[in-house]
């Protein structure tokens, strides 16, 4: 009879770490910063624009949660729902900068995108780690990347 | 001593290119020169590179994965879905800010969704089937 042995994978420290970043970056404080751009603004915001707007942000917040759990599919969720995110941030930064007349665009663009695009980074490196990956996949068989 | 089996290439890949070349190569790249054709004012220099570059880059990266290794699958996947969400996002663009009916344009704008969405989910599938990670993993 063959003897199945379950491999007991410690937590990362980096997973408790990350995902209290990733909820307080894009849940609580871009949270506020999008709530205070639909309230401020001088023309009324569509309602599609700010029904997205508000829910990438209690998404994030929601898999940054589930992915503190130590489900696998949290870890998966969190970093599809960060680049959708970050994405949605350039893609408007990229339309701001095509129709504006000023001159520091570039600038302006680097700046903003600067922030997002390093927790991008971050999520994809950390949560792709090797020791990461092996402690969510502690119950299962298949793999993405 | 343990063998390793050998996972013959899928025919599979080859259909995966040509729908991807076709679908988010070709066609989006008609559909882009149509709505630039129709648009009177003058465009922005990024709002034309953009969807140029990303139809262009989803084209070769469909080529490499015929031929190449496990980053060519991740290349593809990567520009199939920053293909298809650079056009989603400006449909939503448009369907926000346009003057007439939110509805109207959302019904014009619907089918030119359902295709790429098709292609986008099939390749997400595929691509991340047992039988490809294997072959793509025992290449790399």
């Amino acid at each position: 009879m063959e003897d199945v042995q379950k491999i007991t994978v410690q937590k990362p420290i980096g997973i408790y770490v990350l995902t209290i970043c990733i909820f307080i970056r894009f849940g609580v404080f871009q949270f506020i910063t999008d709530f205070n751009a639909i309230s401020n603004s001088e023309k009324e915001t569509p309602l599609l624009i700010a029904m997205i707007l508000i829910a990438r942000n209690v998404f994030v917040a929601a898999s940054a949660v589930w992915t503190f759990t130590g489900d696998n599919w949290g870890r998966v969720s969190l970093l599809a729902i960060v680049s959708l995110n970050v994405l949605w941030t350039i893609f408007t930064l990229i339309i701001f900068v095509a129709f504006s007349e000023s001159e520091q665009n570039f600038r302006l663009f680097v700046d903003i995108s600067l922030n997002p695009l390093f927790w991008l980074v971050i999520c994809w490196w950390y949560l792709n780690k090797k020791n990461v990956v092996r402690y969510y996949e502690r119950n299962e068989s298949n793999e993405i990347f | 001593m343990e063998e390793r089996r050998r996972v013959q290439k899928p025919v599979g890949i080859y259909v995966v290119a040509i729908v991807v070349i076709a679908v988010l190569g070709l066609f989006q790249l008609y559909r882009y020169w149509i709505e630039f054709q129709s648009i009177k004012e003058d465009l922005p220099f990024l709002m034309v590179f953009i969807p140029l570059f990303l139809c262009i880059f989803t084209i070769a990266s469909a080529i490499w994965f015929t031929v190449g290794d496990n980053w060519s699958r991740i290349t593809l996947l990567t520009f199939i879905s920053l293909n298809f969400l650079w056009w989603l996002y400006i449909v939503i663009i448009a369907i926000s800010y346009s003057e007439s009916k939110n509805l109207e344009i959302f019904l014009k704008a619907l089918p030119t969704l359902i295709r790429p969405t098709l292609v986008l989910i099939f390749c997400w599938w595929y691509l991340n089937t047992q039988e490809i990670i294997e072959y793509y993993k025992q290449i790399t």
